[in-house]
Parts: structure tokens; sequence; C-alpha cells
């Protein structure tokens, strides 16, 4: 079981997530993270190299992900999570699809589809962050454990090509730079809690305000899946940190009061465990 | 060349029927099994039996949404659904699910499989690889310029669909849980709670940014592309799709009528003048829509796309419905739906017919009790008509 981490925007380099986590995702081209500079430096930190290539891909886009495929083939990579099925494709074409994890955020539900993309020879899936504990479990015990479980960070809730922060400002007139590292929160008009939207060249991104930290469940699900990827994106520092910290230390005797401690040592940050008991089946 | 298909949305058998007898080639409906717009369907199976019926008699075809985006507890009977509507003869699936595909193709091999719009399918390999595994046809993501969907049709064989009108998802199809979120609605799952129109304070930092009387917005104007038929048409593109499997009838009927005369006019070698296509474009506005614009089409995705002021896009200037026309005496019994009094300026629209106008000088009730005027919806009254009309016309008042 590995743990692997993102480290965009949180100030963490590699050589910090020493001994606290396997793996580091990185990117560069058709990701929204831009920091496979340190590919380095996660090695000489012993720590395995994830790429993501989580962009959607336009037609003028499959050339250069033929190339950057080839080139990822040549590295010492440990797998390469992406969301467009034209990189399975040209994956397979190369016979490189045994390092790919499947990661369409939202798509990947139930049992039947995982099955099938590990049967493409995907080495492993990232089932959606919407569902619950049990639907977790299940798909788990059904694919025989080769899934990746995001438990851990803000989620992303919303992906768009629309340039969300360049138009508004336009329209309403506003001097600021739309592609700031750490982006803008926006507040629903009838609710308090703010989500982060972030702006690339190529999307924008809505995050969840909060942050998913299930410390028991955690417990029962690391020996169901593959690895546990504990999304970086935007966050403090030093949460990232005191979880990592947490997670090498958790057991079943103290997985609540850790819990517990983590929300007190940062009062201004809202942890959760996410949709792990929230069942969003509702209908109008 | 193959003819484009023209495709569009039916809530209920009723709806289904006036998109073919308005021009469709193609109808798609939602069961109320495993389809994205649960709230949306009346169709229960023996409907779905009797649309398709009536699809095949008018040489149109009628495809099934199963597009859902299936937890495992919503897999239990999804192989009989699929046998029950291969039996009665519909002629695809609109789906979202790979597996899915393979079940499919395994146990009702008749049935077609149109991949869904919902997988973001953008590029010549996905569609490729989706080939490889079953499918039929693949809904093209609404991202695409058209420069884009060009590529694509030059890179693959498999029959693409492309979204023409309607409501757009602010986010890639699919990959948004806005809903699921805020509301506990899943929006893969036919719950969408559009809290993407919502509108937002938005903060740098700490400081207030947005304007409160003009708050920040995902949301976006609605897709009109008359405009880009022609283009559209030229690159053989298979199937063209009405998006709003919510709307009304009249929708249907004013939105396929239009897009039913271009794609005529276009299959005949026809010039598109700028006055036709200005026309169509006020065809279209009479039907209930938000602020238009092209989508991704021109390859910009700016302020202009997006919707940031109220838009209130009900509509009432339809009339009714006309039920019968007694030549004799010229009067139609009509079928009411929004007011409209004695001296308006009415216009009669048909299936392949041009519209016509007239003043409204006699009403009466079933009772044949003369009315000065209607307020009342779903009510049956007899209009004087100047000029011939007949049942599935539809009236609507001239602004």
């Amino acid at each position: 079981m590995n743990k692997v981490v993102s480290l965009l925007n949180n100030n963490l380099t590699p050589a910090d997530l020493k001994g606290l986590a396997d793996g580091v995702i990185l990117g560069s081209l058709f990701s929204r993270y831009d920091d496979l500079h340190l590919y380095k430096e996660a090695r000489e930190n012993g720590l395995e190299v994830y790429i993501s290539i989580d962009q959607m891909i336009y037609e003028e886009d499959l050339e250069l992900l033929r190339t950057y495929l080839s080139v990822i083939r040549t590295k010492e990579v440990a797998g390469v999570y992406f969301s467009d099925l034209a990189v399975l494709r040209e994956a397979k074409a190369m016979g490189m699809q045994d390092l790919l994890i499947y990661d369409p955020l939202t798509l990947l539900t139930n049992s039947l589809d995982t099955a099938f993309f590990l049967k493409q020879g995907v080495q492993s899936c990232v089932p959606a962050r919407e569902l619950t504990l049990e639907e977790i479990k299940t798909i788990c015990e059904n694919t025989g454990g080769k899934v990746d479980l995001q438990l851990f960070g803000p989620l992303i809730m919303a992906v768009s090509r629309r340039k969300y922060l360049q138009s508004y400002f336009d329209y309403a007139g506003i001097e600021a730079d739309p592609r700031a590292k750490e982006g803008y929160l926006i507040r629903e008009a009838n609710r308090r809690e703010r989500y982060r939207v972030v702006e690339n060249e190529k999307e924008s991104i809505v995050y969840t305000n909060d942050f998913a930290a299930p410390y028991k469940e955690y417990l029962q699900l690391l020996p169901l899946c593959r690895r546990v990827i504990l999304c970086g994106d935007n966050v403090n520092r030093e949460v990232l940190l005191h979880v990592l910290k947490d997670l090498q230390e958790l057991n079943s005797g103290n997985a609540e009061e850790k819990r517990r401690e983590l929300q007190e040592s940062f009062p201004e940050e809202t942890f959760t465990e996410a949709y792990l008991y929230r069942k969003t089946n509702l209908r109008k | 060349m193959k003819k484009c298909e023209l495709l569009a949305p039916a809530k209920d058998l009723h709806k289904a029927k006036t998109a073919i007898r308005y021009g469709a080639d193609a109808v798609y409906i939602g069961g109320k099994e495993y389809s994205l717009r649960a709230r949306a369907s009346n169709f229960e199976r023996k409907d779905i039996a009797e649309a398709v019926a009536f699809a095949h008699e008018n040489h149109a075809r009628l495809y099934v949404t199963v597009n859902i985006v299936f937890h495992d507890e919503d897999l239990y009977g999804i192989k009989e659904y699929l046998q029950y509507l291969e039996s009665i003869g519909v002629d695809a699936i609109i789906i979202e699910s790979p597996g899915l595909v393979r079940i499919a193709k395994k146990y009702a091999p008749k049935l077609e499989c149109h991949i869904s719009t919902q997988l973001s399918a953008l590029n010549s390999a996905s569609a490729e690889l989706l080939k490889s595994w079953g499918a039929d046809r693949v809904v093209l993501g609404r991202e695409l310029s058209l420069q884009e969907i060009e590529q694509v049709t030059k890179a693959t064989d498999l029959p693409l669909e492309v979204f023409i009108h309607g409501g757009m998802c602010a986010n890639y199809s699919g990959r948004c849980t806005l809903s699921n979120y805020m509301t506990l609605r899943d929006a893969n799952r036919g719950g969408c709670a559009q809290s993407c129109r919502w509108h937002y304070h938005l903060y740098d930092s700490q400081k207030e940014l947005s304007d409160p009387e003009h708050l920040f917005s995902m949301g976006s104007r609605d897709l009109q592309a008359a405009a880009w038929l022609k283009d559209l048409h030229r690159l053989g593109i298979a199937s063209l799709k009405i998006e709003g499997r919510m709307k009304s009838d009249y929708y249907i009927a004013t939105v396929v009528r239009a897009y039913r005369t271009i794609l005529d006019k276009l299959d005949a070698g026809e010039e598109l003048t700028e006055e036709d296509l200005a026309f169509f474009e006020s065809e279209l506005n009479k039907a209930e829509n938000r602020p238009f614009a092209c989508g991704f089409l021109d390859g910009n995705m700016d302020k202009d796309k997006q919707l940031y002021e109220e838009a209130a896009n009900v509509r009432h200037d339809y009339v009714g419905y006309v039920r019968e026309y007694d030549p004799f005496n010229g009067l139609a019994r009509i079928e009411t739906r929004n007011p409209f009094a004695v001296g308006d300026t009415l216009e009669v629209f048909g299936p392949h017919k041009p519209n016509r106008r007239f003043v409204l000088t006699d009403v009466f009730s079933e009772d044949w009790d003369p009315l000065e005027e209607s307020h009342t919806p779903m009510r049956t009254l007899w209009l004087l008509i100047p000029f011939e009309t007949e049942e599935h016309d539809m009236v609507r008042l001239v602004k």
C-alpha cells in the first residue's frame, strides 16, 4: 500500500515528504500540475514518481501526447494517472498501458466499469470521490483491490474549458490576474462556505472548501486498495504534513483522538469524511 | 453525401410525436429507468413501444437514453431492460458506460450504442477506442470548436453527433459534482440542481471582488447554431442534436421546424442567405430559451458565452395546439396554453408549411358561448381562423 501526494501550490517539496509518503504525483504537459522538474528530487528522496495527465485532450494535442508518453516510458515512473480515453488508446498502441491509472474524477462509479478498464490493461483505477464508504468497499472487493482511493485533501467539484475568472473579470471590469496560482474563492449567495476556483491556460477548476480526512475509514480501506491519494492542491503545507504524520501512527485505538487533535490544531480548516456517509442520490 | 440526421428530445409520447411531425429524423427519450432526465420522463415502457412504432411508421428512429453514471446499486435489472428495448425495436441507446456497451452488445446486439456526451469524447483517439469497444456513434463533447470538430471528422470514420441547440453544461459534462456537493443531488444520476447557474460572491483572499449587483456565475448561455449548420452539414456530421428533454411541445415544434427547414435547404444544395438566417434565428427566438450564443463553435470562451444576468426564459406567446379544423365554418378547435384575446394578432404554424397571420375576431367556448379572452390553460376553445389549418398546427401570439 502506498501513499501518494500531489504538490500543487502547497509549498512542499519531495524532500519534505521523505519518510512520510511513498510517492508523489507530478505533472507537466496536459496537467494542472507543472512541477515535473521535481522528478529528480523525488527520486533522490526515495519517492516513486507518478505522472498526472489529468486534462482533456484535443485533436491537436495527440501528436504531442504520443511524444510525451514515449518520453515517460523511458523514465522511472511508477504510474500515469489519466482522465481522457485518448491516453489509454495511445498508451495501448505503445504497449505501455500497464503504467496507466484511470482517474476520470466522477465517471468511475461501479464495479462493472472498473473491471472493464482493468481488463484493458491499466494497473489501477480511481473510483469517483462522491461514493459512499460501502460503495467503495464493494468496488474494491469486486476488483481485487486494484484501485487507488483519493481519501484526503480537497475534492475537485468541477472542471471546465471555460475561463470562469477571466470572463467574469472582463464582464465586471475587475483588474486582477485570473491565473493567480492560489486562485480565488467563491461563495454562493445563500451559503457560508467558500470554494476555490483556479484557472490555468486550459481549464477552470472548482474545489470543495473542506479537507477530506477520514482517519477511521482510512484504516478500513487501507487493506482493500492499492494506493491512497492525498490531494495536496492549494492546501496549507502544515495541514498536509500533520495529516501525513498522523497516518504513520494511526491505528484503530487512536484514530478518533488524532482526528480530534487535527481539528483542534487547525480550527480554521473544515475536516470531513467527504462523501463516505453522504449518499448523493437525491432527485428533484 | 449522407444526410445529417436531425435529432430531437422528447419528454413524453405527445412530444415525441410532435418532434417527428415537425421534421425530426430521430427522437431521443428517457425511460423512467436509468435516464439522466428521470424527472423529465413520462415514458412508461408501453409508451416507449408506442413511440418506436410511431417513429418507424414515419421513417424516423427512436433512441433511449441509458445514460446515468451507474453505481453498483443501479445496475440491477439493466440486462433485462436492454433486452426489452431491443425487443420493441428501439434503434439505439445513448450510454456513458463502456462496460455497459459490452453488456448491450452481448445481450441486445441489435441496439446501436451511441456514446453519451457525458463521457466528453473530444478527439479521434477516444472515438476510435470507443469504436473498438463496440460504439456505433459518439456524441462529441460540447467544448469543441468547429475547427476541432473538423479535425476529428477527418481522423475517424465513426459516426459523430454534435449538439446544435439548447442548454449547455458549464463544465465538462459528467465531470461536475457541484450539485452533489451542494445539494446531495447527483448530476450524473438525473438530479442536477444546476448549481453552476447560481450566483456567487467572488473573493481575493478575504476581500470581495465581485459587484454585488452583478455576481459571479458559471452559467452558460444556451447554444444556437443555425449559422453553423452549413459547415456542420459540409463536414458530414451524422447527427445534429437538439437539447431539451424538459421542454414543451411548442419548443420542440419551433426548434425542430426551424432546423428542419435549414437542413432541407442544405440537402437541396440551396444557398442560405443572410435573410434566411435572420428569419430562422427569429423563429428560434420564439421558443423558450436563455439568451443564445454559439457555444464553443467559434473557438472563443469569453464572457459573451457566460450568463451573469437573471434570464427569464419562459415565454407566454404559445396560444394553443390545433386539435381539428372545420373548413365549412372556418373554426379551429384548439387546446389552450397561454392567455390571448379578441383583437390579438395570431400566427399559425405547422409542419412543412409557412407561417400565416390573422387578427382574432371570434372565440367560442366548447358550449358555443362567445368569449372575449382566454386565461385558462388546457381548455378547449374554438377560434375563427380565416384560412385552413389542420390538427397538430400551433397558434402563437405575435408580439
